[in-house]
């Protein structure tokens, strides 16, 4: 299955990009949570960012044991308290 | 500050004359002007979210404008914080923004308080008023105006930024997810790199909801969170639901008929 991940602030600075496609082969499911440890060693420096990382599938907010499937859109943040 | 002195149920010539261009607006008209002369409104925090919500809040006429923040303007604020100067380094931002904002609107009734949200005085901060514009700069201060807002039924319009990015939402205690269903955790920060335009976006954001929610006009951003990502020009809304185990807006009811 192959997933599109849209990455915000801390976790976009953290992977250098705004956007990657993730490839995760023979695999037809993954929880949000999943995907993100996956990505963390691919890039460590959102290892930092996972206890307080915020998880969106298809422009829904989710929590990490939310299923994600082929296609979907998932997004990775942090909270904002800045003014 | 000078009292507002007008009468709420009708708009003197001056103020019809004033708001002439907004009230004009297909579907605003005069009686939404009305709703908004007659509200009370507080900003928390004059910083650069807080400039540009005040301002605007101030020339659509909103009739009672309370500004609180206790700190004193910085050099390092000037970036961003449009309504304090340079002659303000070292005064209150309370009084300097107060002053800038009852010139802008002189028919409107500005209140500066020079005090911190805290525990001990956000309920009485708070109470009466018709809504509050979330401009703070940290999350402990920002959870106790969330926690306090829930307790009175009063819709908060939270606006918040970093560096190039904005996020936004509508809370209606009872109806939408409070902040701490939102981020149940806080990202700490020891200096939040902030771009003074995307600053001002953050505030007119949260001040057109503000506005809109006020003169009775949807849809707003209750139940959902905006991102604008204005470095990539994204723009997302994300939908968000409350926790049904929050313990802070668990059992709140709502104030909306």
């Amino acid at each position: 299955m192959k997933v599109k991940v849209l990455l915000f602030a801390q976790h976009c600075e953290a992977v250098g990009k705004k956007e990657i496609e993730v490839d995760l082969g023979k695999i037809d499911k993954i929880t949000a949570g999943e995907l993100y440890q996956r990505l963390a060693r691919e890039y460590p420096k959102l290892k930092k960012l996972a206890k307080v990382t915020l998880a969106v599938v298809n422009n829904d907010m989710v929590n990490a044991r939310a299923l994600v499937k082929d296609g979907d859109e998932v997004a990775f943040f942090p909270p904002m308290g800045g003014a | 500050m000078k009292e507002n002195k007008q009468p709420l149920t009708t708009l003197s010539q001056q103020e019809q004359e004033r708001y002439d261009r907004q009230v004009s607006i297909k579907g605003f008209g005069r009686k939404r002007q009305l709703k908004l002369k007659k509200a009370r409104i507080i900003v928390a925090g004059i910083g650069g979210v807080g400039s540009s919500a005040s301002m605007y809040l101030a020339v659509a006429g909103i009739g009672s404008l309370t500004v609180i923040d206790s700190g004193e303007v910085e050099l390092s604020n000037l970036n961003r914080q449009i309504l304090h100067w340079e002659k303000n380094l070292g005064t209150s931002k309370a009084l300097s923004a107060a002053t800038k904002l009852k010139q802008l609107n002189p028919d409107i009734e500005v209140t500066a308080r020079e005090e911190s949200i805290t525990e001990d005085s956000v309920l009485k901060l708070l109470e009466g008023t018709d809504g509050v514009i979330d401009c703070l700069d940290n999350f402990p201060s920002r959870y106790i105006l969330n926690d306090a807002a829930l307790k009175l039924g009063v819709p908060v319009f939270h606006a918040a930024c970093s560096g190039f990015e904005v996020r936004a939402t509508t809370i209606i205690p009872g109806v939408t997810p409070c902040l701490r269903c939102l981020y149940p955790r806080e990202l700490h920060q020891a200096k939040v790199p902030i771009l003074g335009s995307i600053a001002g976006m953050a505030g007119n954001i949260a001040t057109t909801e503000a506005i809109k929610l006020i003169a009775g006009l949807e849809p707003t951003l209750k139940n959902r969170l905006l991102i604008y990502d204005g470095l990539h020009l994204r723009y997302n809304l994300v939908n968000i639901s409350r926790n049904p185990d929050c313990l802070f807006c668990k059992g709140v009811r709502t104030n909306e008929g």
